[in-house]
């Protein structure tokens, strides 16, 4: 019995995975290897991207070209967005002068952003890094205003009590109340930013893993495709993986629901 | 007391007297008179009847911290007491807006960014207005576009929330299904929407299939997972006094962990429209012959900043509208919910 309820879930979802998998290969064999490919030759095309260049660059090389933008991006971000929305959420003034030019840029999504990046700063790094920075810029502010405004008042007023200062009752009680928004920011902000350099490497780009895709598509590789698409998939979740690490780190003290 | 009942009622007089005739004096005076009586009432109240706290003072009563919305409401016009205070806490957002404009507007009228980079928002509007009954130069007016982006994305979020709300509540419910559908979902997951535009151009052309194709997908995971959260934390008391109460398995997943994981999947159904909204302007972008991603990739192509700023403010707004519908429809929802 014991036995049974330990590995029943492990057996249905390996039942359901290579359900997958044989609909997978009946496909293929159905529709075609231009339609879609089977699973072996995903597999063989991600070791060959490893191998042999792609327009002068090897699999290594294009991850690297997308991580480089997506860091640079994002350091720029925490840089200045935690700082802005930190005193969006403390300063009243602050707040009031940054809030209503800060509503009109929040609802336009960071992809839109790529035709005016491309006029501004050309299709090399500089666009791409700017889609990116949008992207994680207004998830940090936003998160990180959030924080800060809707700290426990009981936790304040309790500093207050004990006369703290206003700097530290900023540093000492505002900040750390904030952390658990601010990592889920942090978060948010990297699966974004992941997400724009691959819409900007695919607008425009010569390299990049988003490249690699679109290059697939050019060329009528769907192995190609699906090869970046795992690639992307295992990068999204290792970069998911070391923040969620981070926050252990940093921030043990509460932890996110979800 | 009876200073500030007088008081108002020459107010309501004096305002609108067809109206102070027709309505009863206590309701035209208690909403005016509340606001101070509790303010005083800890104080100076010593036996629990505001009378005598007025009587004993009268006059810090009507002078004192009276809040002043409130006293002026006795003789000042609507928008003087309605709008000016407002209008006094919000003159730093105004002046910073105003900054804003002009700061854009000198930047492109002297010359700093060029015509080609940046164009001013005078310019924006012009072009926005124009825009509405002209073609040119990427054949389709902006509310064509507009009306094209919008359909798409509404087709694949309904699509979307009608395939996801039900799986991620039955997941959510039923281990077993959990158990052979997780595996397949975590495999999806963590690659973008956006990685599947080139797939679902190759399998699906450039047409509203494709699209359709790539926004289902980018709507799916956040309705997916909200529901599958929103359930999961159903308050265990309920669905024992369901169970013990003759209620089956299934009753109580429809009678009492649907209803209660309601505001969660509205937080996903908010998430998943701006994914769509997002993934939508991004499929547009790459193959598109309308649409108003289409019509900022036209802008770029033609080096025409004025067409994709004008295109960017109405992504911008449009979803704006979309979520504030969305609000509006959870609160609709909400009211009517018992559980919580």
């Amino acid at each position: 019995m014991k036995f049974k309820s330990q590995f029943y879930p492990l057996f249905l979802g390996s039942l359901s995975l290579s359900a997958a998998l044989l609909l997978w290969i009946i496909v293929n064999q159905m529709a075609g290897p231009r339609f879609l490919p089977n699973p072996l030759k995903v597999f063989e095309e991600i070791v060959r991207l490893f191998k042999t260049p792609l327009s002068g660059r090897t699999l290594i090389e294009h991850v690297i070209f997308s991580l480089r933008r997506v860091m640079a991006a994002y350091g720029l971000a925490i840089v200045t967005g935690l700082p802005l929305g930190l005193m969006m959420g403390w300063n009243a003034t602050c707040r009031k002068i940054v809030m209503p030019i800060f509503e009109i840029f929040r609802p336009i999504p960071p992809i839109a952003w790529i035709p005016i990046a491309i006029l501004w700063l050309g299709v090399a790094e500089g666009s791409k890094i700017y889609i990116c920075y949008v992207g994680a810029f207004i998830i940090l502010v936003l998160n990180s205003f959030t924080g800060t405004r809707y700290v426990d008042p009981l936790l304040i007023q309790a500093a207050k009590v004990f006369g703290a200062s206003k700097k530290r009752l900023f540093l000492a009680v505002a900040v750390p109340a904030a952390l658990p928004s601010i990592f889920a920011g942090l978060q948010n902000g990297m699966s974004m930013a992941w997400m724009c350099v691959l819409a900007a490497e695919l607008v425009g780009g010569r390299e990049g893993v988003g490249f690699i895709i679109i290059q697939g598509m050019n060329l009528d590789r769907p192995e190609m495709i699906l090869a970046g698409m795992v690639v992307i998939g295992v990068l999204g979740t290792v970069l998911a993986a070391f923040l969620r690490l981070l926050e252990k780190l940093i921030c043990p003290w509460r932890r996110q629901l979800v | 007391m009876n200073y500030l009942s007088r008081q108002s009622n020459q107010a309501a007089d004096f305002q609108s007297p067809a109206a102070a005739s027709n309505q009863p004096p206590s309701e035209a005076r208690e909403p005016i008179l509340e606001t101070p009586e509790k303010g005083l009432a800890p104080v100076e109240c010593s036996n629990g009847r505001p009378e005598t706290a007025s009587k004993a003072s009268p006059i810090p009563k009507a002078e004192g911290p009276i809040e002043p919305g409130q006293t002026r409401a006795d003789w000042s016009p609507h928008w003087l007491t309605h709008w000016w205070p407002k209008l006094i806490e919000a003159r730093l957002s105004l002046l910073s807006l105003i900054v804003f404009f002009i700061l854009w507007e000198g930047v492109c009228y002297f010359g700093i960014i060029g015509p080609y980079q940046l164009v001013p928002p005078s310019k924006v509007i012009k072009i926005f207005i124009l825009k509405l009954t002209e073609v040119n130069p990427d054949g389709a007016y902006l509310w064509a576009h507009a009306l094209s982006s919008l359909g798409l994305a509404v087709l694949g979020f309904m699509a979307a929330a009608l395939v996801g709300i039900p799986l991620g509540l039955l997941m959510g419910w039923y281990p077993r299904f959990n158990y052979i559908a997780r595996p397949l979902f975590d495999i999806i997951r963590p690659v973008p929407p956006i990685a599947w535009i080139p797939l679902a151009i190759l399998w699906l052309g450039i047409g509203v299939k494709a699209k359709a194709f790539i926004i289902f997908l980018a709507s799916f995971v956040p309705c997916v997972i909200n529901s599958f959260t929103g359930i999961r934390l159903t308050n265990p008391t309920l669905t024992r006094v369901a169970k013990i109460h003759g209620a089956s398995d299934f009753t109580v997943f429809l009678k009492i962990g649907t209803p209660s994981a309601i505001p969660m999947i509205f937080t996903g159904l908010r998430l998943s429209l701006n994914a769509a909204w997002t993934t939508l302007v991004a499929a547009e972008l790459l193959a598109a012959s309308q649409g108003l991603g289409f019509m900022i990739q036209m802008g770029r192509r033609l080096a025409r900043p004025d067409i994709v700023i004008v295109g960017m403010l109405t992504i911008g707004f449009l979803g704006a509208i979309l979520s504030w519908g969305l609000t509006k429809a959870e609160k609709l929802f909400v009211s009517s919910r018992r559980l919580s």
